[in-house]
């Protein structure tokens, strides 16, 4: 299944974001930004599967965290 | 020289000791097995790391029924926090009030402010009903700062009244909160505040190495910088807290320690640790009040300040370790409520309680006691 990387603001973002994604059963992963080929000087992300990505983009609107989304092309 | 192997520990106003066996465990357990460096890597150690550090302010967060867990950030101490929040916040050329009670690590830093910002300040007297503050209120006040609870005398101040006055004047508040945390119930939410400082080595049973600055909604300057482990190309600290007052290495063992000592608390129940401090206190204050030679300046919330005739301080505090009783004598690094006691020649002996302390603890300083 294709899965997306969005990047947050820190690791503690991160980490905020996967708790409430998971509180929703939505499957979360927090991945370092530079592990995953993404070259962004340092960062934290959390990894999704694709089909969840409007569902997880309403959530963070909703906490009003700011994001930005990348393909991992898995 | 009389030593006890087994020291009674009566000083937990300056650090508490011992700790419950769940912090030396899982302290233990991060060291040995996983401590890599939180937000740094993504190897399975830094995540896990990582885990602990977010999970550390989630708890406090719940402890203080602060619903922003993001805005905890750790620092090395209270002190540490109270420098951020002072020099980020205070800006140059204001007044801030501040009490009677505070510690050096609100006066200091703001004596700094005084030589290098023109700022100045005035000491409300904590004996005055809490609302005459507001007689203290000028057109350059900006700031509130204050403790919650005294280091020496034990005496309280009530964050609500302080929250509404500084709401209703516009002004900003900024609390230390590290004798009063872990101690009584300290819930955040809904009050109007700039930053809460507080000690993760005192009541919430941390280890010594960690502290905790919570943040309102406004930013606050940074006092240190330097990496945070995201966004490495950007050359100024980020602009979200936590990580905007985190720079460098977390000492991450010691977030650990405080994440089991906060839990801990937390399964006792702030209220069952509010009856039993109160009620160790009664007795504390019972005890020292049958004998005749002692000096009882304060026994409130924990701590009782006092003296033998016109012995120092620090001599009667030396006698009692002897007797394997541990306290501390001296002015506490706090000048102002020792200059309005008239105690700063002789200083005071404190005696701090914390939930594991016993009754034959007291029992046994009181017996100490009487016979010198």
């Amino acid at each position: 299944m294709k899965r997306m990387v969005l990047r947050l603001a820190s690791i503690t973002y991160a980490m905020k974001v996967s708790r409430i994604l998971k509180r929703n059963n939505i499957m979360a992963r927090v991945v370092k930004m530079s592990d995953i080929g993404v070259n962004t000087g340092c960062g934290y992300g959390i990894e999704i599967f694709e089909k969840d990505l409007y569902t997880v983009a309403a959530i963070l609107r909703q906490e009003g965290l700011e994001y930005s989304v990348y393909d991992d092309n898995k | 020289m009389m030593i006890t192997n087994s020291p009674i520990y009566l000083d937990n106003a300056a650090t508490s000791f011992p700790k419950p066996e769940c912090v030396i465990s899982s302290t233990l357990d991060c060291i040995r097995h996983y401590c890599g460096n939180p937000g740094r890597s993504g190897h399975s150690l830094s995540i896990t790391c990582a885990e602990r550090v977010y999970e550390c302010r989630e708890l406090i967060a719940r402890l203080l029924s602060y619903p922003f867990p993001e805005r905890i950030s750790f620092t090395h101490n209270a002190t540490a926090a109270l420098n951020i929040a002072i020099k980020g916040l205070v800006p140059s050329y204001s007044h801030c009030i501040i009490t009677d009670l505070e510690h050096n690590s609100v006066i200091r830093p703001l004596i700094k402010l005084v030589s290098e910002r023109m700022c100045r300040y005035d000491v409300f007297d904590s004996s005055l009903p809490l609302t005459r503050i507001t007689e203290l209120i000028c057109p350059e006040t900006k700031y509130i700062i204050s403790t919650l609870q005294s280091n020496v005398t034990g005496k309280q101040i009530d964050i609500k009244i302080l929250s509404d006055i500084a709401y209703s004047h516009n002004l900003g508040l900024i609390i230390d909160a590290s004798q009063y945390v872990g101690h009584y119930p300290l819930l955040l939410e809904g009050l109007h505040f700039d930053a809460v400082c507080m000690p993760g080595h005192k009541a919430l049973f941390g280890i010594q190495g960690c502290g905790a600055l919570v943040l309102g909604e406004k930013r606050c300057d940074t006092l240190l910088e330097g990496g945070s482990g995201s966004d490495s190309f950007n050359t100024e600290m980020p602009l979200l807290p936590p990580e905007r007052y985190e720079a460098g290495t977390l000492p991450t063992p010691s977030i650990v320690s405080l994440l089991c000592g906060v839990q801990f608390i937390m399964d006792y129940g702030i209220y069952n640790i509010q009856k039993r401090i109160d009620k160790l206190t009664e007795r504390l204050k019972d005890l020292l009040l049958n004998i005749p030679s002692v000096h009882l300046y304060a026994c409130e919330n924990g701590i009782a300040a006092f003296k033998i005739n016109k012995m120092p301080s620090e001599i009667l505090a030396e006698m009692l370790d002897k007797y394997g009783i541990c306290l501390r004598g001296g002015i506490h690094c706090a000048p102002l409520i020792h200059k309005k006691m008239m105690t700063e020649q002789e200083g005071l002996v404190r005696a701090s309680l914390s939930i594991l302390n016993k009754e034959w603890e007291l029992d046994r300083l009181y017996s100490i006691l009487k016979s010198i």
